[in-house]
Order: structure tokens, then C-alpha cells, then sequence
């Protein structure tokens, strides 16, 4: 902290000195990296671009966390024979609604002379005005050649010119050009020997970035003129696209990713334990969250840390019944604000936090310290050794060891363990409160529950003090600035990446940590679209030669 | 007026009050909660019913409601002469074995089949459930115990008759209260549809209202603590939310509910040793019952209910007197179960009229209403005003928990 | 066996797709040696099939649970007792409506089918999971699957892609026959072939997806080349499933013709006529699954609130399960239980059926899962929890069958879970809101 300070106090001199703004420090880039579209990328472009009635009905294959994202899990993400079945079945059902008779007026630019028999040049129409969308480049002609001729062939075998177009449409859908959002890359004029990305795919890194999809016509056009690679364009685009609703979204597929709430999809707790925790709990958790997190820091341009002591969210659905508040609204949303006194502030007392980190029929004080530790602080906590005797921790009915805190006391007076634990266990007994179901309580097999925790020192009395402990903790304004541009790039941040990291943690701070800042200072920079140029076994993406690839 | 409590009026005996005049009472009371709904959908009703800052509040929302019978396993102590007949076995056991012949075209009509003509049996084709009085069957079996759950709400230990009441026996309850009042049970106590085993009319409604259907919810407000509270302010409303319920089947406690705008009553009361006792009013409790709304005109309704120490449940008895014109409009529409729950219509109209015990009227002397108890269990749960803007307005830190 | 032949030799005569015409049944020397797989080394196809029938059984009619996993029949269910080997009975699963309203007679099974509650009649807003089958096991065959009713009318399907459309069921026995055994019939034991040019479009569609990935990948560090070479992958073993579809079928060892069932077959709701449907169907569907015609089928034997109906009787099975007296001494229901026992002799016709048919070493039943389900638990009372589900058959050995499986109230979409992950499908969680659900019914899972 202090030394980004020092940093940026430095680099605003130097600015001063020479008469312009602060200036970015020069950056290697990382590899160029090719993503394979999340499900909630895919589900996003199809209604983008086809409409939100569209039903898309399948699976996808599900992506590895990868320093600590999912979206770097993506850049090394393959396609498997049961992946391209569903892609395949997903592409041919999304093909068949857009030609159906309910679409094809809207999303057909043209009507063929014939319905039972091809039609090469309103198929080409068709194909040219989707293309560009799908692939989010210009499609070459010989690519335009050969999608007619297989709506043509099609058109013909089955004598009808709409299915013909479902077969060229479903073949694109199961192309690697949709399915992977890839770095193109292209010398870079500023920096001799090194590369960047080039317009198209600028736009792409925007655009899955602040909207997580595709990039729109007028991003695409913008990238076609040459102006995305202006300082001036590319600040006009940015402004755009931070000044609409659809930022939403992309901040929410960040911090969706980053709180890992796709190990929601197979939470399970015990019925007879948490009778309160229905089913639908778990997805209105999540939403409670998100929901918290794009209102303070969108909607009131918010502080990041305000996350950590924010006593203001939403209530909805069946989540009143283990919060035990009302509902105004129980079949939506609306604001609902702790009181002072209440013990829940920030996301880390909300249900989607404690209620994840926690086992199916009780709480755990270890993985919510581990949790807060490797999400929050973006710290690596080791696994526990193999041979490690449990029992003690998971025996809830043990008489001589009737809380977590007592429980735990004692497993960590085993030196293998006690390493670990001390950096886990004060964090997540001061979340001791909250059961496994994250159902607020005082005392636990009748003996009353101690929550007082230390982090790095700072001692502390309960969750609410917890989160104004990470308020002001630098790791965690550090962690969101690293998790963001990894999120951003596809990749952890690399060693020639250090001063612009730096750059960027006192831009965050000077800014006061407001996250659309930090989302802007990443996307006018010149550094988030270097390219390190690809070395031997170095995974990295070249331009073609020739064609609208390069 | 008998809905005073909007004016603030008490109401202090539990007894029947004076010179009361069900229908023009009744074009009052829906006036008077017309107001008030207008009042409040304008927004410009403040919280009429607000509490002191302290004070704490409990919502309740009803999860089950049934006659409180006492029965015993054979029916032998209660019912000695046996268990009512469906209106179709009536019917045929009234015949002569040469009609009986006829009519079941020599036994090979099934015997749901006679359903139809058992209910249209008039002189000239009526249905005898919507014209009870157009047939004469003999008369329906009664209770013929002592025992019964219930209230005294005539507040005699003899049941003759007042002004206010006609002459009726009392019961005691099993555990050896004296003074019972329970007409209704007296009348159903020995129909199969109501009884525990048959259970029909009564369970379906039950059901559905553990499927997801709208309960009645009691907001208690003004609550100093949870076991004894001098003074109370009630209000029952509609809820427009359904219920949730856990993997067992259970009601879960803590849910919210919003309220129906046009539906309010009030009332006060007072919890002693956790015992929740209400001055009585008269309400119309609306209820889902195979698959269609209905209600039930309770006049001079009280509660009496035991509120669990964590505030989480409460159960005990709804009573009063059982508006005989709201019975009725709610059997006319149910007739049709008369094969499923062993009633039969016009031996049944005839027993409510026979043995109601309130409400005389002032010209003819006969009875309007009848005294019933039905037991009630509830599950707590965050009442949610039309006028709450966020849920904070209704708050926890005003609530019992 | 015929030890002179060369099986594979002969068989690559046949599906080369050369003018080879073998005009023999599916002899032993195709299987391989414990007659589980032909072959080429494919498995005998695993089929899947929904029966369904109305208003449920008699509570405590219909199955006595022994210990934990071991149940008997009862009297609604004798007629199965035969077939209690091939049967997996699921009790006690829930139907949780997430405040949707129970609507009666359609929850309660769409709950199961579609993992989600629908929140008016027939608005079921995702496929129901024999859809999902036969998309993944269906696109191989002739029919990607085949909905047939007893009860005479079309609609008496349950089978829906959630998009407010239901595949209509065959109800005409005489259409019936004729849409599967009529001209457009390739019998798989003769040599006629004519290949379907659908599948030659979906050929050329991803000819042309493989060549735009080429491109695509050529210009890929060699990281990224390796996640392309998984994609080209995936992309052959589709095409080789096409190829599959554009040859002549392989011979089907049970596949027999049926005679025509007559243009003028009685169908209706009396019970009577509707159980003789059930079994012309019945015989019907059993050859066209062993014809390989299809892979998955869907039969309903009565709708959900059945109007079933005795001889001479207006009143229908599902007014009366509502306003038939509960007989006193009895206990029950006398002609609502009379209605449940028959459905259960229906189901049991069907099991029988399937039972019938040699495949391999053993019968076409053990190469199928059937799943057999109704609307509601005590019709009664339209009662939603613990809605009685079977499976029947062992699904080619990947199930273990016979045990009774307690639910504890966990959502019904765990059984339509099991049995997708149980056909193949990579699917790991399923359902919507309280219906989701990531925990297959690993006790039955072979």
C-alpha cells in the first residue's frame, strides 16, 4: 500500500513536471489467449443477437477454477466429444427457433423467390449481417462461399430454403471462431518487437469484459475504422459502455467468478438439519449478493471495501425465513437494510458467503477463514496433509467440546496442524454466529458462542467487525485490482507486468476504489492490449496473413 | 357498533353484547372496513395501529383448521346410535323395495350413479342441498355425549335461555371444564366428513393451504413480553402470499407475508402466562376449500391461543357463533360431497336450525347463529403491510424475536 | 454359433455399405461372446421408456415396505409381483411447488418429468427428461421417439420440449401401425436401404465446420493446437455417428412384422376397451423398439385425471376417486382401488411385453429402463408428496433393479436425474428452484 502510494504520489509528479497526465508505465503483456465462450457468454450472445425467447436447452461442460477464476480456466479449455454433442444439439434447436415461423420475419433480412428451393443471394444477406456478430470479426468471402453452399445443399436435399439457413447457422454455431473468444494479434507500431491485440479483438476484450458478450454493431464498426486504436476512440467506446445497463452484467459474471458461485450448483444441506433451507435458497443467495454488490458499487459508484461492512441489500423469496426479517416483496426484490446492532454487515455475513463455506449439516469456522483468505486476499492457503484425524472437528455431540471454537482448540493443538489453522480458524470463528445454513444464533449445544477473531494481528469481536477489519486491509483492495485484470486478460498478471500492476493498485486507491474506475483505467490503457510475443511452446494466437483475420 | 374496535371502542365482556342487529350491523362493519381499506390503498391512513417504539409485535399465520371434536376411537361414548348416513343411503332406505328396484333398474346402478338423483330429489327435481326444506328425511344423529372442546360464550353454566341465547346444553371439557359451549359440534360430531378418520371437508382445505394456498394471519402488536402482556392490540388479515414449507412437510416459521388490502379486523386482548385471549368481534374468515373461496361468519369471534415460548407457534381455539346463513351458502356449495363426507343436506339444515343457541331472531324467536369452537395452530411469521416500503419499515428490531 | 463364419467379415460387408446383402436374423455369431454387444464392438442399444398412468394407487394398497431396500406388492400391485426383479420402487420423494399453486393433476407429474413446476395446466417451461433422452440417444434411429396413449385422444401426452408444444400421441392403433410399419418401413432384416438426406445435410454441415476450424487453428500457438485437436476429435466421432445413420441398419434378431391391427379397432374411455388399446399398442411399440425403429417411447395408459369409466357407470375413475365414499370398514375407496389395481395389471401387460422378446442372452426389458409414474400420490386429496415412481428393466445391465428406494422427502427430480445420467447423458444437475438437484440415486446405479 504504502509503496503504490509512494508510486503514484512519484508518478503524478512526474506528470506535473512534464505537463500531461500520470503517465502508464510501459508493460510486456502477457500472452495472446484463446477463451472458450463461458455459458453464460453463450446464453448472452444468442439472446443479444437472436432474442431473449430463444430456449436454449443442454449442458456445458463446466470450466476449471484456475488462479482462482474460472475465466482463466477458459483459456485452456477444450471441447470434448460430449461438449460438441450438446454444442452441436444446443446449435442445431437455436437454429431451428430462429427460422421458425415465429422468427423468421425479424431475423431474416430477406424472403427467398422460392420457400422450397435455395436462394444464394438471400442466404448470403443472412449469413453477412450474422457473421460479423458471431465471430465478432468480418467473415472472410470464401467463409460467406462456403456457408451458401451449405444452405444450398441443405435447401435442396430437404427442399426447403429456411432449413437450409438453420444448417449454415447451426455449422457456425459449432465453429471454433464462435465457440472461442481468441487474441489476434498484430505488431505494435508504438512498441517495435512487440505485438497487441488488433481492433477486433480489442473489442471483444471490452466488451466480454464490461458486458460479458459480444461486441455490439457499434463497437464492431468503431474496430473496423481504425478509431479503437485511437487514445480518443478507444476512451468513447469505454465511456459507452461503462454508462450502460448492460455493466451490470459484466461486473456480475466478475464477482460471480470470483466468489465461486458455481460450487452453488452442487451445494447440499441436510434437510433435517436446516429444514428452512429450501432449494431455491441457494440460487436467491446469490442474487442477494450480486444484487448488493452491482447496487453499491454501480448504482452508487460505491467504495469496494464498502462491501466488507455494507449493511444495506435486498430481501426476496424464501431468504427472509433464515435471515428471519421480512419480505416485502417475497416474490421479487427490494432494499432491506440491517439495522446498527444487527450482526450481518457486509458480503461476507450474507448467506451466500457462510452458507458456502460451511458443510451440509454444520458450519466451518476453517474453510470460511480459508475462504476469506484465498478470495478476499487472494492468499494461497495450503491443503491439509493426507493422514490428518478429523474426528474431533466433525463430532458436534462431543460433550467435552460442545463449539466449533473448543473443537477446534483442540485438532490445532497437533502441531501438523496448528500451522494452518492459526491463518484460518480466528478468521472464521468470528463467523461463528451464522450456522451452517448461515441462520444468525448465540450459542451453540447450549453453550454460548465465542466470536471473537484476528487477522494478521488485528484483534476483533464478532462478523461485523470482521468486515471493518477488511475494509482496511490492503490485501483486499490488491486482491480485487489482480483478480480483475486476470479476470480481464484470461491470465494471472506476469512479471513484466509488475509496474503496471502497481500502476494500477494506485490508480484504484487515488480513485477511491471505485470499481467502474479501476474498469476504466484498465480499459483506456494501452497495457491491457500488449501482447508478449509468443515463445516456443507458448500458448499464443497469430494473425493470419492475408484476409480478415489479420 | 360490534367492529368498534376501528373507533377505538372496547368491547370488554366476553359474553354477547347487547341489542345487536346482525344485518344492520353488517352493512356497517363492511362500510367501516371499506374506509379503512380506502384509506389505507390512498396511503393516507397512517399507522392507525402502531405501537409504542418497545413495544414488540408477533405475526401468526394460521396453518390448520379444524371443528374441535371430541371423539373417541369407536364413536361409542359420543355417538351411541352411530354415525349419520349420506343423503343417498337416506334416500334409499326411504323407499319402497319396489321403487328402490325401479330407480337402481334392479341394483345394477352404481351407487355413484344414484348420487345424482339422491341430490335431486325435490317434488319438482330441486337439488335438496340448495332447497333443504322442499324434502322431510328423518331426523340427523347427534352428539349424545358430554364431553367437548370449546369456550363458555354465553357465560351461563346452565345454557337456558336470554335474550341473547336459546336454550342449549352444555359440555365439559375432557380435562373437566365446565360450561361449554359447542352447538356445532353437537350437530357434525357424528358425520364421518368431519370425524378424524373421514376427515374430507376439512382435511382437503388443510391441504391445500400447506400447498402453497393463502393462510389468515393474526398480527398481535403491542406485546410488552411474550408471556404476559396486559394489553394488546389484534388484527386479522388475508395474506396474499402462500406458505412454505421445509422437506417434511412442515410449515416453515419466519416467512413474510403480504396483506390483502381489503381485508382488516381488529380487536384487543390481552397474554397471560402465554395464553392469548381476544375481546370478541364478528369476522368473516376467508378460506380455500375445494377449489373454491369461501368463508365463514363468525360472529362474536374470540381466540384463545397458546403461544409456544420462542414465539414460533401458537395453537388453541378459534370460537364464537357460527352465522347459520354463511354455513349454509358454504354447504349449498359443497352439497355435492354429501356421498364423501355422510351428510345429508336436509337433516342437516333442519339439526343447525333445531339446536343454534345464539343471535335469536328478535320477531320469531329463532336462532341464527350456533356456538362453535374449532381448533387452530399457527406458524409465526413477518406481517408485511401494503404501505411498507422496505422491509425495515416492518423491521426486526420491533419484533418478538 | 456358427463357428465357420467370420463374424466381422461378414459385418463389414454390411455396414461398409456395400452391395453385401446378408439376409439372415441377427445370428450369435454378431454378438460377442457374453451376447451383450454386436460385434463391431457397439452395445446392444439401451432404450428408454416412460409408462404412465392416472390418480395413482391406494395408500397402503399398493406396496409393503420389507426392510429398507426389500418391498413386496400388494393387491393394487399383484399383477407386477412376477416382474419384481426388473422393478426399483421410489417412495417418499416430494414435489416442493416453490409457491407455485398444486395444480391438480398436473403438477405432480410434470414436477418429476420437467424439474419444474408449471404454473398453469400444460405450461411446462423446460423439456421433460425423455425429450433430453432422445435427443442424445434418439437422433440415431428412425424415430427420435415414440408418444402413443390408450385413452383414444392425441393430447394424452406428456412428453414436451417447453415450448408450449406436446408431441402428440398416437392414439389410432391402425395409424399407429401404419406410421411405423407402413411403406416408409426398412426392414433391418432385408436389404432395401434408403439413406435419410437429413442426416447427408447435417454431413455436409460439419464437413464445413471442419474446415473453418482448420483455419482457425492454424494460426494457434501449440497449446492451443492441442485443445484443437480434442475438438477435431469431437467433431469425427459425431460424423461417425452420421455415417452410422446414412448405412443399412443392422439386423434386428426379434424384429417380426406385426399383423395390421384393422382400420376399425374399438378405442374409447371404458375401461374395458381402453386396457384392450393398451395391449394392441402395446404389441405395436414392443416391435418397433425391437425393429430398432426407435429408442425411446412414451406410453400413456390413462390421463392424469383418468376418465376411465366402468360399463354402464357415468361416473369416471377420477370423480370417483373424489366422491367415493371411503368405506368404513374397508378403508378405502372400493372402485377407485378396483381402477388402480387394473392400471397395475396394464403395467404389468406391458412389462410382460418387453419381457417377451429374446435379445442377446437375455429380453429386450433387460435392455430397457422404463419409467413408470403417475400424477399423484392419494388422488383423493390431489396429495403431491411421495407420488409413487418404478423403474423397470436393467438398462443393459447399468442398473441394479428390485430394491425399494426410500426418498426422505428429497425433490422427485432426482429420480428424472438417475435415470438421464443412466442413459448417458453428461448431465450433472438438473431441475429449477427447490426441484434442483445434483444428487443421482446412486443406490440403484449398477
Amino acid at each position: 500500500m504504502r509503496v503504490s502510494v509512494r508510486y503514484w504520489i512519484a508518478a503524478i509528479a512526474a506528470s506535473a513536471l512534464f505537463g500531461c497526465g500520470p503517465s502508464e508505465p510501459q508493460s510486456s503483456g502477457g500472452a495472446a489467449q484463446v477463451r472458450r465462450l463461458t455459458e453464460e457468454q453463450y446464453r448472452q450472445v444468442i439472446a443479444d443477437l437472436f432474442g431473449k425467447d430463444i430456449k436454449i436447452a443442454g449442458h456445458f461442460d463446466p470450466l476449471n477454477r484456475t488462479d482462482g477464476l474460472l475465466e482463466i480456466g477458459a483459456s485452456r479449455a477444450a471441447i470434448t466429444s460430449s461438449a460438441f454433442e450438446q454444442y452441436d444439439l444446443i446449435a442445431r434447436q437455436v437454429a431451428a427457433q430462429v427460422i421458425d415461423e415465429d422468427h423468421r420475419n425479424v431475423l431474416v433480412p430477406c424472403s427467398p423467390a422460392s420457400e422450397t428451393a435455395p436462394d444464394p443471394a438471400c442466404a448470403r444477406e443472412f449469413f453477412a449481417k450474422i457473421g460479423p456478430l458471431l465471430y465478432r470479426r468480418p467473415v472472410e468471402a470464401r467463409t460467406l462461399d462456403k456457408l451458401v453452399a451449405v444452405a444450398g445443399d441443405s435447401a435442396q436435399s430437404v427442399a426447403n430454403f429456411y432449413t437450409g439457413l438453420a444448417s449454415g447457422l447451426a455449422g457456425m454455431l459449432e465453429t471454433p471462431e464462435f465457440l472461442f473468444v481468441a487474441d489476434y494479434t498484430e505488431p505494435d507500431p508504438n512498441h517495435p518487437g512487440q505485438r497487441r491485440l488488433d481492433a477486433y479483438s480489442r473489442a471483444s476484450r471490452l466488451s466480454f469484459l464490461l458486458w460479458n458478450t459480444m461486441p455490439d454493431a457499434a463497437l464492431l464498426k468503431v474496430a473496423r475504422d481504425g478509431d479503437l486504436n485511437s487514445k480518443r476512440g478507444l476512451k468513447r467506446q469505454v465511456d459507452r459502455m461503462l454508462a450502460s445497463p448492460r455493466l451490470a452484467a459484466g461486473v456480475r459474471a466478475f464477482f460471480a467468478d470470483m466468489l465461486g458461485f458455481d460450487t452453488f450448483d452442487t451445494l447440499a444441506k441436510d434437510p433435517i438439519i436446516y429444514p428452512a433451507f429450501v432449494q431455491s435458497v441457494a440460487d436467491d443467495a446469490q442474487e442477494q449478493t450480486l444484487r448488493t454488490i452491482t447496487d453499491l458499487l454501480i448504482a452508487r459508484k460505491g467504495d469496494y471495501r464498502d462491501l466488507f461492512t455494507t449493511r444495506e441489500t435486498v430481501m426476496g423469496g424464501p431468504l427472509g425465513l433464515l435471515y428471519d426479517v421480512p419480505v416485502t416483496k417475497p416474490d421479487g426484490w427490494a432494499p432491506y437494510t440491517f439495522s446498527d446492532d444487527d450482526p450481518r454487515a457486509g458480503i461476507i455475513t450474507q448467506l451466500s458467503f457462510v452458507v458456502l463455506h460451511s458443510h451440509p449439516g454444520r458450519s466451518s469456522a476453517t474453510l470460511r477463514g480459508k475462504a476469506v483468505r484465498e478470495i478476499f486476499l487472494c492468499q494461497k492457503v495450503p491443503d491439509p496433509p493426507g493422514n490428518v484425524n478429523f474426528s474431533l472437528v466433525q463430532d458436534t455431540k462431543n460433550p467435552n467440546y460442545k463449539t466449533a471454537r473448543q473443537r477446534l482448540t483442540a485438532h490445532r493443538s497437533a502441531a501438523t496442524c496448528a500451522g494452518c489453522h492459526k491463518i484460518m480458524d480466528p478468521i472464521g470463528l468470528a463467523l461463528e454466529n451464522f450456522d451452517g445454513a448461515g441462520q444468525y444464533r448465540t450459542v451453540e449445544n447450549d453453550t454460548p458462542i465465542d466470536a471473537s477473531g484476528e487477522v494478521d494481528g488485528v484483534k476483533f469481536q464478532g462478523a461485523a467487525e470482521l468486515g471493518k477489519v477488511l475494509h482496511d486491509n490492503p490485501a483486499a483492495t490488491s486482491c480485487l485490482v489482480n483478480r480483475l485484470y486476470g479476470y480481464a486478460t484470461g491470465r494471472p498478471p506476469v512479471q513484466g507486468e509488475k509496474d503496471w500492476m502497481k500502476y494500477l493498485q494506485a490508480g484504484f486507491a487515488e480513485n477511491g476504489y471505485r470499481v467502474s474506475d479501476l474498469l476504466r483505467l484498465i480499459a483506456t490503457s494501452d497495457a491491457f492490449y500488449e501482447i508478449a510475443p509468443a515463445s516456443g511452446a507458448q500458448s499464443a494466437s497469430e494473425p493470419s496473413p492475408t484476409g480478415a483475420r489479420s | 357498533m360490534m367492529s368498534g374496535s376501528l373507533s377505538g371502542e372496547k368491547v370488554e365482556t366476553m359474553g354477547i353484547r347487547k341489542g345487536t342487529s346482525a344485518p344492520l350491523f353488517l352493512r356497517r362493519f363492511h362500510y367501516c372496513v371499506l374506509a379503512v381499506a380506502l384509506l389505507a390503498a390512498a396511503g393516507i391512513l397512517p399507522r392507525v395501529f402502531a405501537e409504542p417504539a418497545k413495544k414488540k409485535t408477533l405475526g401468526l399465520a394460521i396453518s390448520a383448521w379444524r371443528t374441535a371434536l371430541y371423539e373417541t376411537p369407536d364413536g361409542k361414548e359420543e355417538c351411541p346410535e352411530g354415525l349419520t348416513l349420506g343423503g343417498d343411503q337416506v334416500w334409499l332406505s326411504l323407499l319402497t323395495p319396489e321403487q328402490r328396484d325401479k330407480v337402481t333398474k334392479h341394483g345394477t346402478v352404481e351407487t355413484t350413479q344414484l348420487r345424482d338423483f339422491a341430490l335431486e330429489r325435490g317434488p319438482h327435481g330441486e337439488d335438496v342441498c340448495w332447497n333443504p326444506t322442499v324434502v322431510k328425511d328423518p331426523p340427523q344423529k347427534t352428539v349424545q355425549g358430554k364431553k367437548s372442546y370449546g369456550l363458555n360464550l354465553d357465560g351461563t353454566d346452565d345454557g337456558h335461555a336470554t335474550s341473547e341465547t336459546c336454550g342449549h346444553e352444555k359440555f365439559v371439557t375432557p380435562d373437566g371444564v365446565r360450561g361449554i359451549d359447542n352447538q356445532w359440534y353437537r350437530v357434525i360430531g357424528c358425520t364421518y366428513g368431519w370425524r378424524a378418520a373421514g376427515g374430507y371437508t376439512e382435511e382437503m382445505p388443510n391441504g391445500e393451504l400447506r400447498d402453497g394456498g393463502h393462510p389468515i394471519l393474526v398480527e398481535i402488536t403491542g406485546i410488552d413480553d411474550l408471556r404476559n402482556s396486559k394489553n394488546v392490540d389484534i388484527a386479522f388479515y388475508h395474506s396474499t402470499d402462500g406458505m412454505i414449507k421445509d422437506n417434511a412437510g412442515n410449515i416453515l416459521p419466519n416467512s413474510s407475508y403480504r396483506v390483502a388490502k381489503d381485508y382488516l379486523y381488529t380487536t384487543h386482548g390481552s397474554i397471560v402466562d402465554s395464553v392469548l385471549t381476544s375481546v370478541p368481534i364478528d369476522i368473516h374468515f376467508p378460506f380455500y376449500a375445494h377449489f373454491m373461496h369461501s368463508e365463514r361468519f363468525i360472529k362474536n369471534a374470540r381466540l384463545r391461543l397458546d403461544i409456544a415460548s420462542d414465539g414460533k407457534s401458537a395453537s388453541g381455539l378459534v370460537a364464537g357463533y357460527y352465522d347459520l346463513d354463511s354455513f349454509w351458502s358454504y354447504m349449498e356449495r359443497i352439497g355435492e360431497l354429501f356421498t364423501v363426507a355422510h351428510f345429508d343436506c336436509p337433516a342437516l339444515y333442519e339439526a343447525v336450525h333445531r339446536l343454534a343457541d345464539g343471535y335469536p331472531d328478535p320477531k320469531t324467536g329463532q336462532c341464527t347463529a350456533m356456538s362453535v369452537g374449532f381448533s387452530v395452530t399457527a406458524v409465526s411469521g413477518y406481517v408485511i403491510h401494503p404501505d411498507a416500503k422496505t422491509a425495515q419499515a416492518a423491521g426486526p428490531a420491533d419484533q418478538v424475536r | 454359433m456358427i463357428e465357420a463364419l467370420s463374424r466381422r467379415g461378414i459385418l463389414r460387408g454390411m455396414l461398409g455399405g456395400s452391395a453385401v446383402t446378408v439376409g439372415l436374423p441377427l445370428l450369435d455369431c454378431f454378438l460377442n461372446g457374453n451376447g451383450t454387444a454386436l460385434a463391431s464392438g457397439a452395445p446392444l442399444p439401451v432404450r428408454f421408456g416412460t409408462w404412465f398412468w392416472g390418480l395413482g394407487h391406494t395408500p397402503g394398497r399398493a406396496l409393503k415396505i420389507k426392510d429398507g431396500t426389500d418391498y413386496e406388492f400388494l393387491v393394487n400391485c399383484a399383477a407386477l409381483a412376477p416382474f419384481k426383479s426388473q422393478i426399483n420402487f421410489f417412495t417418499n420423494f416430494n414435489t416442493p411447488t416453490d409457491g407455485e399453486p398444486n395444480i391438480p393433476h398436473d403438477t405432480g407429474h410434470f414436477a418429476g418429468l420437467a424439474g419444474n413446476c408449471p404454473s398453469a395446466y400444460g405450461d411446462i417451461p423446460s423439456p421433460t427428461f425423455d425429450v433430453l433422452i432422445s435427443d442424445a440417444i434418439g437422433q440415431a434411429s428412425r424415430f427420435r421417439s415414440l408418444e402413443v396413449t390408450a385413452s383414444g385422444n392425441p393430447r394424452d401426452s406428456l412428453s414436451a420440449r417447453g415450448t408450449g408444444n406436446f408431441n402428440a400421441a398416437e392414439a389410432s392403433p391402425f395409424k399407429f401401425y401404419t406410421r411405423l410399419f407402413g411403406p416408409d418401413f426398412a426392414d433391418p432384416n432385408k436389404a432395401d436401404f434408403k439413406p435419410d438426406p437429413r442426416v447427408m445435410v447435417r454431413q455436409s454441415v460439419l464437413s464445413a465446420v471442419k474446415d473453418e476450424a482448420s483455419s482457425f487453428a492454424s494460426g494457434l500457438g501449440s497449446a492451443d493446437k492441442a485443445r484443437m485437436d480434442e475438438y477435431f476429435t469431437s467433431v469425427r466421432q459425431m460424423e461417425q455417428q452420421l455415417n452410422l445413420q446414412m448405412q443399412k441398419p443392422a439386423p434386428a434378431e426379434a424384429c417380426k412384422i406385426p399383423a395390421s391391427p384393422g382400420e376399425n379397432t374399438q378405442i374409447g374411455t371404458e375401461i374395458f376397451t381402453a386396457i384392450n388399446t393398451h395391449k394392441i399398442m402395446t404389441q405395436l411399440l414392443v416391435m418397433a423398439v425391437a425393429c430398432n425403429q426407435t429408442k425411446v417411447f412414451n406410453m400413456s395408459f390413462s390421463a392424469s385425471a383418468s376418465q376411465y369409466r366402468k360399463p354402464g357407470d357415468s361416473a369416471t375413475n377420477h370423480t370417483l376417486t373424489h366422491e367415493e365414499p371411503v368405506d368404513a370398514a374397508l378403508g378405502y375407496q372400493p372402485i377407485s382401488d378396483w381402477f388402480a389395481t387394473r392400471s397395475m395389471e396394464s403395467m404389468a401387460t406391458f412389462v410382460d411385453a418387453f419381457a417377451q422378446v429374446r435379445e442377446g442372452d437375455g429380453t429386450l426389458l433387460d435392455n430397457c429402463m422404463i419409467f413408470a409414474h403417475t400424477d399423484t400420490n392419494y388422488a383423493r386429496l390431489h396429495a403431491l408428496d411421495g407420488i409413487p415412481m418404478m423403474s423397470v428393466g436393467k438398462a443393459g445391465g447399468r442398473i441394479k433393479a428390485g430394491l425399494h428406494i426410500a426418498g426422505n422427502g428429497d425433490p422427485v427430480s432426482r429420480v428424472g436425474l438417475t435415470m438421464m445420467q443412466v442413459m448417458g447423458l453428461a448431465v450433472d444437475q438438473w431441475g429449477t428452484r427447490s426441484l434442483k438437484t445434483s444428487k443421482p440415486i446412486t443406490e440403484i446405479v449398477a
